[in-house]
């Protein structure tokens, strides 16, 4: 028994009615591929976390009476410390950066 | 204020940062943020049903939108390094990060394989 084309296709339209697809015979490009995607942007803006993540320099403001320590901010400073102690710290200030001999056109 | 280095001015994320992180940052938000325009226009310009006019104009008026309004300029970078090459999606790192977190026991679940 066969079953003629035009019943089938007006089966076809029932039922994309009834589970809520597209029916689209003729195969004709209607841009339905780029409204069905998914949008992704929330994900994708997240991707390196909340910019509004609170923050060392935060918490000293938040909780003046308390105190915190930055460990790495006192392992730098350690660092810096020992370079002064030998001599090889970061060199002086010069005044109105006039001494600047490299930067300086002859 | 003074010249921002972007378009559009981008709050910092946490963590570790350096210039591709910025930058990538940057059009992560842009691209998140025109990401529904961008759609409805692709959906004019593909639809064959609309006239020819109305899909032109959405194409031209897509080609001149900003490059960092499109997905396809966002890349997945190490967290902890930034770096762009072998990231792992699952935890946003790069292999060689992954393998010290991992051992450092700062990953949950992540074990050595042993068989």
């Amino acid at each position: 028994m066969s079953v003629p084309k035009a019943r089938l296709l007006k089966l076809a339209e029932l039922s994309a009615k009834v589970f809520d697809q597209n029916f689209n015979p003729t195969a004709a490009r209607t841009g339905a591929k780029v409204l069905s995607r998914r949008l992704r942007g929330p994900s994708v803006a997240s991707y390196y976390g909340n910019p509004d993540f609170l923050k060392f320099k935060n918490l000293k403001t938040l909780f003046p009476d308390t105190e915190f320590i930055d460990e790495e901010e006192q392992y730098r400073l350690g660092k810096v410390e020992g370079l002064k102690r030998r001599g090889k710290g970061a060199p002086k200030k010069t005044k109105k950066g006039a001494a600047g001999g490299k930067s300086k056109k002859k | 204020m003074g010249n921002f280095r972007f378009p559009v001015k981008t709050k910092l994320p946490p963590g570790f940062l350096d210039a591709h992180i910025i930058r990538d940052n940057f059009k992560r938000q842009q691209a998140a943020a025109n990401e529904v325009m961008v759609q409805a226009l692709k959906y004019i310009a593909r639809n064959a049903v609309l006239p020819p006019k109305a899909r032109l104009q959405a194409q031209l008026q897509l080609n001149v939108m900003p490059k960092y309004t499109k997905m396809t300029q966002v890349k997945n970078r190490c967290i902890a390094s930034g770096s762009a090459r072998a990231v792992i999606t699952d935890f946003r790192l790069c292999r060689t990060q992954f393998r010290e977190k991992a051992r450092a026991g700062e990953l949950p679940g992540v074990k050595k394989g042993v068989w």
